[in-house]
């Protein structure tokens, strides 16, 4: 059931198979493929720092050169941007993996609240401060959508290896101030939603009155409640709300249509074995690239783990938790080189990812050309817990709007600007800001 | 000096040093003044100065016997505070957890849902889990859940008619009746009223069961259901808000059952029968005898001591080559059966569950531990062999293998628990840039050798000194709740200290005496309580409402440490049936050990600068451990 290649077309007769999202009922365009191609945004995390030098790149702007933790890349190179010199520069409450993790991607300061970290000083948190980048830019292309009379699918998609918990170090994706977007770490459960369930076309047409009708009433509770409550009560409910009338929306499917095949996913195994960790994660990318290249959304992100990670790399011959190591000091070579092979197996899951999107044939060019792929880390690196040099590495251009096959050295600039830039990127171009309001202005570099 | 002789004067300087240090002890755990940071904690704040002041710990006394603690005097002339009673303005609406989603799905469609795999983790305040986060996952698995749910259960044992012959007047009655049992209030007029549009309006376009089980589609994603919703009554008592009649079901229900109150406690609250102490008394008593109350001790427990770290553990191939993910299943059964034997079949004590003699092994389990005569795979109850200093819950392996690293045993992280979770004292975390990395295993160390390195390096001393001496006392136990001799051909050390509590200062020797030391502890048994305070309510207790600790603690004390009697004494306060405000009531006279402790541990009690013994006793170590190194080269 959870075997097989879908071709565009079986996908979009099987009507989508009901699941939960129904992405591509029931108005599905067969029309011709569309000149003007969506534009997508993707994150991808992973952990504790890297180690600069096998990091950063020898060479200049045109011509350079990878060292060992990027040389995974070498084959997308010409679709590559390597950002060096973007810092995390906000303040506020929190420890460097908590700072690190709320703020990598919503650019502002961690509220207040009673998590406390592992520092003396620092204050303690409860949840990121602002919405997250891709957050921001679902919410863009939804209204955009709605603006423009067409339907789009799925909003954005989370999806976690591995991902323990919620709490400010587990959570890299929001809404809003203090909503927290959960990952979803079972790729069979995310396969089931997106193309499990009812295959009859009279069925599922009844599924849906059904549920619409189910949903109203729903909504009318909803409403009824937060209209009764304040503070932060009326804030959740408000959110609430907001996720059921997505969920709605979504009856009536989306215009967008792409060709795509859905992964293999062989047999199940256990989701929460860390042994299982790489298979998991090259489940989720596959999931994930089929949804973006599919058109069932166009903002999804990958959070390998979280911040402070601890994961032990067995796979890798490494005996020692990530975070453990990454605490070591420079002089212990055992450490450093297992950090660096981590890093290195870090960027193969990057590379793998991208190469999924590139595969994908998009008019003349592919779906990696007209997507931004943003890795990104907590810390830049992990014995220092230093939030400058974020090894914030892009991939594909988003559709031509960034230059790519690049290395630039940004010196020491808020990170706040990069998010601005994505922002530009996917066509959001009134905004001026990310996060802190102190960081006018995007990066202009990037663009050429 | 050939080397063997200077260790040994190494270690003998060492000795010396420790023991006048030692004697020092009593004016490390006094406040210290002037320069303290300043307090982070936003909400509630906790003053350092409220770390114990007792100076109580007269060292290593050879005279004193390891289980007969050292008595605590309070300090003369100090005030004895008199506790408030005002609860903080909370969260109204709290989200069923995943557990109590799950048990009330199953006490209201008799059908199991597996919440782990479908549902996000809930968030957690203080190492209990509290609903707070809303998202679209969540509410796209609420739909999942109830469409699945209700396929599966049969409406004619739902419904009170035939499906086959429902009518408009059944239809109205189930939707009132089931209504009240997913609202957990009884439903408004205007709600009927939508409900049974929703169903004449499917009926006609499909048929009845589909409209009725869209009807239950409906409740089980309504906000009412979703949600523990308090908003309490306009009329006030005192100062305070009053729970509503409802709202004290629920409360009581989700507290003493994790899940959705039954009819009786509906006809109560229809009757106003909960608003007395004497009225939820009764009803406490008798939901405490319902099976019910066995899942919300799981779910006490399970969280106290993170039980669900079990699920899928996994430790070093290399060093335990034959733990595997049965084993964890058995080691979580084990502490299970015996937390239901001890508190429903047993006398229900705290201190029983700390020292009892006995514990639930079946024959895979048994082999494991090394302990002989048990067969088959049922678990039954075993004496436990005196030859491995294994008594009560903390010699249990689920406690053990938590508490320890995948390679090595891990005396941080047991002292740890002990001291936050059993004595309620939260040292400061690690400071930001240090290792936080176990030592790599030498094979020619014990693990305690190990992790005495730790406490050289001033910056870790302070709160290691309160930490590492409590897991010492663990150390015949390995990462996965063996027990052992030696460790490395080299004699297991397992004696231990306590620093710093009210009335268990001192020295002990495994973790039999542990044990007991740690039953006879008033501080921890105020503990326990705190821990149910924060259960109950989903949030810190805080100096402003420290009434509840200090009634309940001494109802606990009165009872012997009878958790069921703890039960009770918790849904019985005043402050459980209020919502917010100050209760007007005043509140009982306490002796001084009851006064609520909410101390942050202080670790630079014991650093270095504070006091010139702690500078001795340091170096003495510092000797101890060179002294240990030579003889180990020299050997």
């Amino acid at each position: 059931m959870k075997r097989g290649t879908f071709s565009r077309r079986e996908l979009l007769k099987g009507l989508g198979a009901a699941g939960i999202f129904l992405p591509f009922f029931p108005s599905l365009n067969l029309a011709a493929e569309p000149k003007v191609f969506p534009k997508r945004l993707i994150l991808f995390f992973s952990a504790n720092g890297t180690i600069p030098d096998q990091w950063i790149p020898t060479g200049d702007e045109n011509n350079f050169q990878f060292k060992r933790i990027l040389k995974p890349l070498d084959a997308y190179k010409q679709k590559i941007m390597v950002l060096r010199g973007l810092g995390l520069k906000s303040k506020g409450p929190g420890d460097g993996h908590q700072q690190g993790m709320g703020q990598l991607f919503t650019g502002s300061e961690l509220l207040p609240g009673d998590t406390k970290g592992g520092c003396d000083t620092c204050a303690p948190v409860s949840w990121a401060g602002n919405a997250s980048i891709d957050q921001h830019v679902a919410d863009y292309f939804l209204k955009q959508a709605q603006a423009e009379g067409r339907k789009i699918g799925l909003r954005s998609l989370e999806l976690g290896v591995q991902v323990r918990n919620s709490n400010v170090w587990t959570r890299m994706c929001y809404r809003g101030p203090g909503l927290p977007v959960p990952p979803k770490n079972d790729p069979y459960q995310v396969f089931n939603e997106l193309f499990g369930g009812v295959k009859d076309k009279l069925k599922l047409e009844a599924l849906r009155i059904q549920r619409k009708s189910v949903l109203d009433n729903v909504i009318a509770d909803l409403d009824a409640l937060k209209n009764e409550m304040n503070g932060k009560d009326r804030v959740r409910l408000e959110e609430h709300l907001f996720n059921v009338r997505d969920i709605e929306r979504r009856l009536d499917g989306s215009d967008l249509t792409a060709s795509c095949e859905a992964p293999v996913q062989g047999k199940a195994i256990n989701v929460m074995d860390e042994k299982n960790f790489p298979t998991i994660g090259k489940l989720q990318m596959d999931m994930l690239a089929m949804a973006i290249c599919c058109n069932v959304t166009q903002v999804a992100s990958l959070q390998w783990s979280a911040s402070v990670s601890n994961v032990v790399f067995s796979w890798l011959g490494i005996g020692t938790g990530h975070h453990s190591f990454s605490h070591e000091g420079d002089s212990n070579a055992n450490a450093v080189e297992s950090l660096i092979k981590i890093n290195e197996w870090y960027a193969k899951q990057y590379a793998y990812l991208i190469d999924k999107l590139e595969k994908c044939q998009e008019g003349t060019g592919t779906v990696l050309d007209n997507s931004f792929v943003l890795w990104g880390n907590e810390l830049g690196k992990g014995n220092s817990h230093t939030r400058n040099n974020i090894p914030f590495v892009g991939a594909g251009s988003a559709g031509g709007y960034f230059k790519t096959g690049r290395y630039l050295n940004f010196g020491d600039k808020a990170h706040n600007y990069l998010l601005t830039s994505i922002c530009h990127a996917m066509g959001d171009a009134s905004q001026n800001t990310f996060g802190e309001q102190d960081y006018k202005g995007a990066l202009g570099k990037m663009t050429g | 000096m050939k080397p063997k002789s200077y260790s040994l004067v190494l270690l003998l300087c060492s000795a010396v040093i420790m023991s006048i240090t030692a004697g020092c002890y009593g004016i490390i755990g006094s406040p210290p003044s002037g320069n303290q940071p300043p307090t982070t904690r936003t909400n509630p704040p906790i003053a350092r100065a409220e770390v114990p002041t007792t100076p109580a710990d007269a060292g290593p006394k050879t005279d004193a016997g390891p289980t007969t603690p050292e008595s605590t005097q309070p300090p003369e002339g100090d005030p004895i505070p008199i506790a408030k009673c005002e609860i903080p303005e909370a969260l109204q609406l709290r989200r069923l957890t995943r557990i109590e989603y799950q048990n009330t799905i199953r006490d209201l469609l008799g059908q199991d849902v597996d919440v782990k795999s479908l549902l996000p983790p809930d968030e957690q305040t203080f190492g209990f889990a509290v609903g707070e986060g809303v998202s679209l996952s969540l509410s796209q698995a609420y739909m999942s859940i109830a469409e699945e749910t209700v396929a599966k259960v049969d409406l004619d044992k739902l419904l009170p008619c035939k499906v086959a012959e429902i009518d408009d007047a059944c239809a109205t009655t189930f939707i009132k009746d089931f209504g009240l049992r997913t609202y957990r209030r009884p439903l408004k007029q205007t709600e009927v009223d939508r409900a049974t549009a929703l169903y004449k309006d499917l009926q006609s376009k499909y048929d009845a069961p589909t409209a009725m089980r869209s009807v239950l589609h409906m409740f089980l994603q309504s906000p009412y259901f979703i949600y523990r919703i308090e908003r309490g009554e306009t009329t006030t008592d005192g100062k305070a808000t009053k729970l509503n009649d409802y709202e004290i079901a629920s409360r009581l229900s989700y507290v003493l059952w994790a899940s959705t109150p039954d009819q009786t406690l509906y006809d109560a609250a229809a009757k106003g029968e909960l608003r007395t102490k004497e009225q939820i008394t009764l009803q406490a008593r008798r939901m405490i005898q319902d099976p019910k109350a066995r899942q919300t001790v799981h779910y006490f427990f399970s969280q106290w001591l993170d039980l669900e770290k079990l699920d899928n553990m996994s430790k070093s191939d290399k060093e335990y080559p034959n733990f595997n993910v049965e084993i964890a299943d058995d080691l979580r059964k084990e502490t299970e059966k015996f937390i239901d034997h001890v508190i429903w079949e047993g006398d229900g004590k705290l201190k029983t569950l700390l020292t009892a003699r006995f514990t639930f092994l079946n024959e895979r389990l048994a082999k494991h531990y090394g302990i002989d005569g048990v067969t088959g795979t049922e678990f039954r109850r075993v004496e436990l062999p005196a030859t491995q200093q294994r008594m009560g819950l903390l010699t249990q392996g689920s406690f053990l293998a938590i508490h320890a690293n995948k390679d090595q045993s891990s005396p941080i992280h047991r002292g740890l628990f002990v001291r936050k979770n059993m004595l309620c004292q939260i040292p400061d975390p690690p400071p930001n840039d240090i290792a936080l990395q176990a030592p790599d295993l030498d094979p020619n160390l014990s693990t305690r050798e190990r992790f005495e390195q730790h406490r050289s390096d001033p910056s870790c001393s302070g709160c290691h000194m309160l930490l590492d001496p409590i897991g010492f006392g663990f150390e015949h136990f390995d990462a996965i709740g063996r027990f052992r001799d030696k460790e490395n051909s080299r004699d297991i050390d397992a004696t231990g200290h306590m620093h710093v509590t009210e009335d268990i200062n001192g020295p002990f020797n495994g973790t039999v005496e542990l044990a007991q030391k740690l039953s006879q502890s008033k501080q921890v048994q105020r503990c326990f309580v705190r821990l149910w305070y924060r259960y109950s309510f989903g949030r810190e207790d805080t100096p402003n409402d420290a009434c509840f600790v200090q009634n309940v603690t001494e109802t606990f004390l009165n009872k012997d440490g009878d958790i069921r009697e703890l039960l009770i004494a918790v849904v019985a306060h005043k402050m459980f049936s209020h919502l917010k405000g100050e209760l007007a009531e005043p509140v009982g006279q306490s002796s001084s050990p009851l006064v609520a402790n909410r101390a942050k541990l202080d670790c630079t009690a014991f650093s270095p600068s504070q006091d010139a013994s702690s500078w001795l006793f340091l170096l003495s170590l510092l000797f101890a451990w060179i002294a240990i190194r030579r003889l180990r080269r020299s050997a």
